[in-house]
C-alpha cells in the first residue's frame, strides 16, 4: 500500500517535471502562418522556425480546432514588381518573382489580385502617369493569360506620386518603378 | 464642442445604423458543405467569392465550413455545426484602425486578427459563452462552445 503510493507520487512528480503540464497552458508567440516571434527581434541571425510538432510535450489543444484550421482563408500577399526605366518590362528577378505570384493566385480558391503601377520621378507627371498604367495593365495581362479570371483583376495607377523611396524630382531609381500587387 | 461639429455628430450617429446595416465587410474564401448566412430577415445560401454584411449570422451545417477574409486582412473560419454573429465590424483603411466584434454561440470558430489589431490589441473581440474551450495557437484565437443544453449562457 505505502510502496504503491511512493510509486504513484513519484509518476507525478514525473510528470510535473517534464513540464508538460505548463506547456499546454503557455502561449507561443509563433503563428502557423507568419512566424512573429518576440524572441526575433534580438536575434542577429537567420531565425529557423521547425514546422515538426514540440519533441517534448504533445500540444492536446490544438486536435481539436483541426477541422476549423481547414476553412481559414490563406493570408493575403503583398509584393512588389519592378521594372525596367522606361518600360513596362519586369526586370529578370521580377520575371521570376512574378512567376510564382501567379502560381500562388492559381491555386487560391476565389482569388482576387490588385495591381496598382508607379513609375520613378524621372520624366514628365503626364507621361509617368500613363507608364504607371502600362505597367499595371502588363500585370494585369500576364495574369489573364494564364488563366485568372478578368473580372477578379483590379488595376489602379498613381504615377510618380507615391514614390517607395522619396528621391525628389526627376531621380531614376528602380525601387519606384513597380506595381504593388495584393493577392487576397 | 463647435455647435455645427455637434449636429454633423449627431446626425451621423442617427445615420449610422442605417448605413451600417449593408455594408460587405468581407469576402468568403474557403466554403464547404452546407453553410447560410443569416441577413435581416433572409437566409442565402453562402458561395464562395460572395460577400458578408455586418451584423450577418453564420450557420453552418454539421459538414459545413466557412473561411472569411476581412478589407483589413483578419481571417476568421468556422467549423461544422457552428452558429455565430458578426456583430459589429469596422475599418478605416487610412488610418488602419477599427474594431472586430464576433459572436460565437455554437461550434468552432477561429480568428487570426488583421491591420484592426495592429495598433489596438483590443480591437478584435470575440464573445463566447463561459462554458467553452479557448485555445491561443501563434496568432490564431480559438474558440469551442459545446452549446447543445444551452446551460452556462452569458
Amino acid at each position: 500500500m505505502i510502496r504503491a503510493a511512493a510509486t504513484l507520487s513519484s509518476v507525478l512528480l514525473l510528470l510535473g517535471i517534464s513540464g508538460c503540464s505548463v506547456y499546454s497552458g503557455a502561449v507561443n508567440t509563433f503563428g502557423p502562418d507568419k512566424p512573429v516571434s518576440d524572441l526575433a527581434v534580438n536575434t542577429d541571425g537567420e531565425l529557423m522556425l521547425s514546422k515538426e510538432p514540440p519533441p517534448f510535450c504533445p500540444a492536446p489543444v490544438a486536435d481539436s480546432f483541426e477541422e476549423v484550421d481547414q476553412a481559414m482563408p490563406a493570408a493575403p500577399i503583398y509584393k512588389q514588381l519592378y521594372f525596367i526605366f522606361d518600360s513596362d518590362e519586369l526586370t529578370e528577378q521580377s520575371r521570376r518573382d512574378a512567376e510564382a505570384i501567379y502560381q500562388a493566385v492559381l491555386e487560391r480558391d476565389a482569388p482576387e489580385v490588385l495591381v496598382t503601377g508607379h513609375t520613378d520621378t524621372s520624366g514628365s507627371v503626364k507621361l509617368n502617369d500613363a507608364l504607371s498604367k502600362r505597367r499595371a495593365e502588363a500585370v494585369r495581362e500576364d495574369l489573364i493569360e494564364i488563366g485568372v479570371k478578368p473580372d477578379t483583376i483590379r488595376t489602379f495607377h498613381k504615377g510618380e506620386s507615391e514614390p517607395l523611396i522619396d528621391t525628389g524630382d526627376g531621380v531614376k531609381e528602380l525601387r519606384n518603378r513597380r506595381v504593388e500587387i495584393n493577392v487576397r | 464642442m463647435h455647435p455645427a461639429r455637434k449636429l454633423c455628430l449627431s446626425l451621423a450617429m442617427i445615420l449610422a445604423p442605417a448605413f451600417a446595416m449593408a455594408e460587405p465587410i468581407a469576402t468568403i474564401k474557403k466554403l464547404s458543405g452546407d453553410v447560410s448566412i443569416i441577413r435581416g430577415a433572409d437566409t442565402l445560401p453562402a458561395s464562395l467569392g460572395a460577400r458578408v454584411h455586418q451584423h450577418d449570422r453564420i450557420s453552418t451545417s454539421a459538414q459545413g465550413r466557412i473561411g472569411l477574409l476581412f478589407d483589413d486582412d483578419s481571417r476568421l473560419a468556422a467549423g461544422p455545426g457552428s452558429s455565430l454573429s458578426l456583430s459589429n465590424y469596422s475599418y478605416d483603411r487610412h488610418t488602419r484602425t477599427g474594431a472586430i466584434d464576433v459572436q460565437v454561440d455554437e461550434g468552432t470558430v477561429s480568428v487570426i486578427a488583421g491591420r484592426v489589431a495592429e495598433h489596438n490589441p483590443d480591437a478584435l473581440n470575440v464573445s463566447y459563452p463561459a462554458a467553452s474551450a479557448v485555445a491561443i495557437r501563434g496568432n490564431t484565437f480559438s474558440v469551442k462552445v459545446d452549446n447543445s443544453k444551452k446551460e452556462g449562457n452569458d
